[in-house]
């Protein structure tokens, strides 16, 4: 074998792996591309941003919105030539393809969703930035636009003898995960968090009263869903959780008897009884590990995709 | 008379004789079967069962060594393959230290598939595959480096932030941790966990995002969490004082993404603490911002700090100080001091007292080196050379560090610490950032460039690891990638990204052997033996973030063909 075709054959072996691979552009890549061509039209005129894909002011501020967050080198590198992330540049690729994926981002790579921190015409400004020409648009200049330093700021609480929730304090206790019984180790809401016990995100609708009584007297719950299981093994050990799934041979539960839970896989010979019982396996001591400014938080949180209003004192006694 | 006291003195000692046969013999066979469960007792003897490579630097020192001496520099040449294990999937490579316990292999591959295989034959027992959500985002990718085995499981972090217990000799899952919501955190762990004792130490990744790091402890039969030590203190706890009033701490990085060390005499862990998070725009968080850069001698036990060191206050350079940490007893001028040697991304090699946590001193492993003037006789850095935000600035070396994170290894034989390392530098921009919990958090972009001395080149070396002197160096083109292995036979191993597996004379560098594997190198070869036949065994399979991001600087790179295979080799059997 010659050492060129030595060379194309090695060369076609790595265009197999990035068509089959995850972490480089997806194997639908082809069949989102054709879809995407089709679309194009369509896409181009429905959207004002999409016409202005070659206008320069369009492509310099696309520039900006691609280096801190696209362009350095875990990801696509700078100005799109590659990095941890596979290059952009010189692919070829389709304004419709590019917009989707910015916007959806590639499940199953590290490819993120970016279309709940960009707007759509941010998402369009990147798109012809990737697409322009990368000699005519060296890499991005941030020097007359430079953000101020921003950091995050904790949600403002009342300083006022009136408690009242917020939800972003809220939020933060439910997803913190360095304390063991946050609700974040067992429940889940909007897709982030733990799916041990219900999932979360439509009891907005409750009423601030009702979820108050679910945090601090979870023992009134009874779904049988979550109900507890008592397994006893024939090694004297006791288990006390939510029952996840099982098969001919074992089962698996959620070990809740000290928080965070512990999925086991117990064999069935290795189990001398398995108990059904009623009561939730939720800790009943959440009035006195939280105050009630952050019960009120937590209960705002809860309650936050369906009322912005802040739940107070007043709402849950009355 | 004389006689007969002949007699019964031939008889005590014939009687001692056949004792001693017996007691060696019991001794042997117990060692081959490994002398029952794998214990955290065992695994601090772990030097005592050469035949085995129990734990992912082989010992808890971080040697990266093997008094195995079958294989020697004099007859390496001889080395033949004697099987190869597939594991099936290329994707990412494969980039783990196998373990060897008791005549079995362990091996973990990319998307957390294991399998456990009869180290003399390649006999698959068992494979376990992970199952993960389809739609998960792997944020630092769905490799992984390593396992640990004891007390009769396999534990593996996955790719989506859980940490699972298999039965050792079933392969079935025994329990299963969630340690953080990888869609909330942007973490993950895909470095190797290890045992302490009765607890599994356990790090992770997530320092290029908006995240706290820590390091986890779980009881390693239940599953339990133990302790947690956050690798940035939080309000009230000293050190957070390094942090500004705000609420950065929370997201300031300082991952665990590799392995730490033990030193049983301590009874602490030590473990190198990656950047601080932005990476690359560090006026968000004025202050040392500790414990990133450090290292963390941490009481086992507890998690509680008994020291730290930082190398590296107020990083903004991405310099990681993650690497492993060495840990060697040196003796100078007719004193022995317990050091602490630790090679850093930043092309500096620390060494500490691991006592005490004093700085010793530190050397360069690389001759390109900008970023920092010099560091002085204290351990202070002097002209510091930062980033600047807008403005692109020539800095060595970039943020792939003067090495990546495939590890170095000691030999007590010949005293020297091997290193690779790496000629080259980067124009390097700050883009400040927004904190987003879980999101990329870098804030700077880095374009590869050669240094002003000439082409980017790489180089494997010898040092002395206290003064960094160095005794010899062998030139390489491309950077090296997978972690070298010295052995009791002063053969050291490492394999290059076009597939060589290589051994070098460690006293010398000069080459001995090589083997062409087929795929790049980016894990860790280690050496063992079965029935008292010496094997090496090395993975090859190129795929990592480094290897994604090399055809940006070395355009032949994409061509470069993936893999995932185990190559093990032997001299070839008397017969």
């Amino acid at each position: 074998m010659s050492e060129k075709s030595e060379v194309r054959s090695s060369a076609a072996g790595f265009d197999d792996r990035v068509k089959q691979s995850g972490t480089y552009w997806p194997r639908c890549a082809a069949i989102v591309l054709t879809v995407g061509v089709v679309l194009l039209t369509h896409l181009v005129s429905a959207s004002p941003q999409a016409n202005k894909i070659e206008d320069p002011q369009f492509v310099a501020e696309g520039a900006k919105l691609f280096a801190p967050s696209c362009g350095n080198a875990y990801c696509h590198g700078s100005g799109g030539k590659g990095g941890g992330a596979p290059r952009l540049r010189g692919k070829g690729l389709e304004a419709a393809y590019l917009f989707k994926t910015i916007s959806n981002g590639i499940p199953g790579t590290a490819m993120l969703s970016f279309k709940s921190e960009l707007s759509a015409e941010q998402i369009w400004k990147l798109v012809a930035f990737v697409m322009s020409d990368a000699k005519a648009n060296p890499d991005a200049r941030l020097e007359s636009s430079v953000a101020d330093n921003p950091s995050p700021r904790p949600g403002s609480t009342s300083g006022s003898l009136s408690i009242t929730g917020s939800a972003q304090a809220g939020k933060s206790l439910f997803f913190d995960s360095s304390e063991s019984k946050s609700c974040c180790h067992c429940h889940s809401l909007q897709g982030e968090g733990a799916s041990i016990g219900p999932d979360l995100s439509k009891v907005g609708s409750r009423s601030s009263r009702e979820l108050f009584h679910w945090i601090i007297l979870p023992h009134a719950l009874k779904d049988q869903r979550y109900a507890a299981l008592k397994l006893t093994l024939r090694n004297g050990d006791k288990i006390v959780g939510i029952k996840k799934d099982e098969d001919a041979e074992s089962i698996r539960v959620y070990d809740t008897t000290e928080l965070p839970a512990v999925l086991r896989t117990i064999q069935k010979t290795d189990a001398l009884s398995v108990e059904n019982a009623t009561e939730s396996v939720m800790p009943k001591d959440y009035a006195s590990l939280y105050t009630m400014k952050q019960l009120l938080d937590l209960v705002t949180f809860l309650r936050s995709a369906e009322s912005k209003s802040p739940v107070t004192l007043m709402d849950l006694l009355e | 008379m004389n006689d007969i006291k002949r007699f019964r003195l031939s008889w005590a000692g014939l009687l001692a004789i056949a004792f001693i046969v017996v007691l060696t013999a019991f001794g042997q066979a117990n060692a081959q079967d490994g002398g029952g469960e794998l214990t955290g007792e065992r695994l601090v003897n772990s030097r005592k069962e050469p035949q085995n490579w129990a734990t992912y630097f082989g010992a808890y020192d971080a040697w990266r060594y093997s008094s195995l001496d079958q294989i020697r520099a004099d007859n390496v040449k001889n080395l033949v393959s004697v099987w190869a294990f597939q594991t099936g999937k290329v994707e990412g490579g494969l980039n783990a230290t196998p373990l060897v316990v008791d005549g079995i292999m362990y091996l973990i591959a990319s998307e957390n598939r294991v399998f456990a295989l009869n180290a003399e034959s390649g006999e698959r027992l068992w494979t376990y595959n992970y199952k993960f959500p389809r739609d998960l985002i792997t944020p630092y990718g769905k490799f992984n480096r390593g396992l640990a085995v004891g007390y009769g499981l396999v534990f593996f972090g996955t790719m989506d932030n859980h940490v699972v217990a298999l039965n050792a000799s079933s392969g079935k899952e025994v329990w299963n941790v969630e340690v953080e919501d990888v869609k909330k955190c942007g973490c993950n762990i895909n470095g190797a966990p290890f045992i302490v004792k009765d607890k599994l130490i356990v790090g992770g990744t997530g320092g290029d995002s908006a995240h706290r790091g820590y390091i986890s402890a779980f009881n390693a039969k239940t599953g339990r969490l133990a302790w947690r030590f956050y690798t940035i203190p939080g309000p009230g706890e000293p050190g957070h004082e390094t942090w500004p009033d705000t609420e950065i701490w929370k997201y300031g990085g300082g991952s665990t993404w590799l392995t730490g060390s033990y030193d049983p005499a301590q009874n602490l862990i030590f473990w190198g603490i990656g950047n601080p998070s932005s990476d690359f725009n560090n006026s968000i968080r004025a202050g040392e911002n500790l414990y990133t850069n450090c290292i963390v001698a941490i009481d086992a036990d507890t998690g509680k700090l008994k020291w730290y060191y930082q190398e590296i206050p107020h990083d903004a350079w991405d310099f990681d100080s993650a690497y492993e940490a060495v840990l060697m007893d040196i003796t100078r001028n007719g004193k022995t001091e317990k050091l602490l040697v630790h090679p850093n991304k930043s092309g500096y090699t620390w060494v500490l007292n691991r006592e005490t946590g004093k700085f010793v001193n530190a050397w360069p492993y690389v001759d390109t080196v900008t970023w920092v003037k010099s560091i002085d006789k204290d351990g202070k850095l002097v002209g510091r050379n930062e980033p600047e935000i807008g403005t692109p600035k020539l800095i060595c070396p970039p943020w792939g560090g003067g090495r990546s994170w495939n590890h170095s290894a000691y030999s007590p034989r010949t005293g020297f610490l091997y290193n690779d390392g790496i000629e080259w530098c980067g124009n390097v921009t700050v883009y400040p950032q927004e904190a987003r919990e879980g999101r990329s958090f870098v804030a700077g972009n880095v374009d590869v460039k050669p240094p002003p001395d000439g082409k980017i080149r790489s180089h494997l070396d010898a040092f002395d690891p206290v003064t960094g002197q160095k005794k010899w160096s062998v030139p390489f083109k491309y950077p090296i990638l997978s972690s070298l292995l010295v052995t009791g036979g002063d053969v050291l191993f490492t394999g290059d990204v076009e597939g060589r597996f290589l051994a070098y004379d460690a006293k010398t560098g000069k080459q001995l052997w090589s083997f062409n594997t087929g795929s790049g190198h980016r894990g860790g070869a280690i050496t063992y033996s079965v029935r008292g036949r010496q094997y090496v065994a090395v993975p090859s399979g190129l795929g990592s973030i480094f290897v994604s991001g090399m055809p940006a600087t070395w355009p032949e790179a994409a061509g470069w063909p993936g893999g995932s295979a185990v190559f093990v080799f032997a001299l070839p059997e008397r017969k």
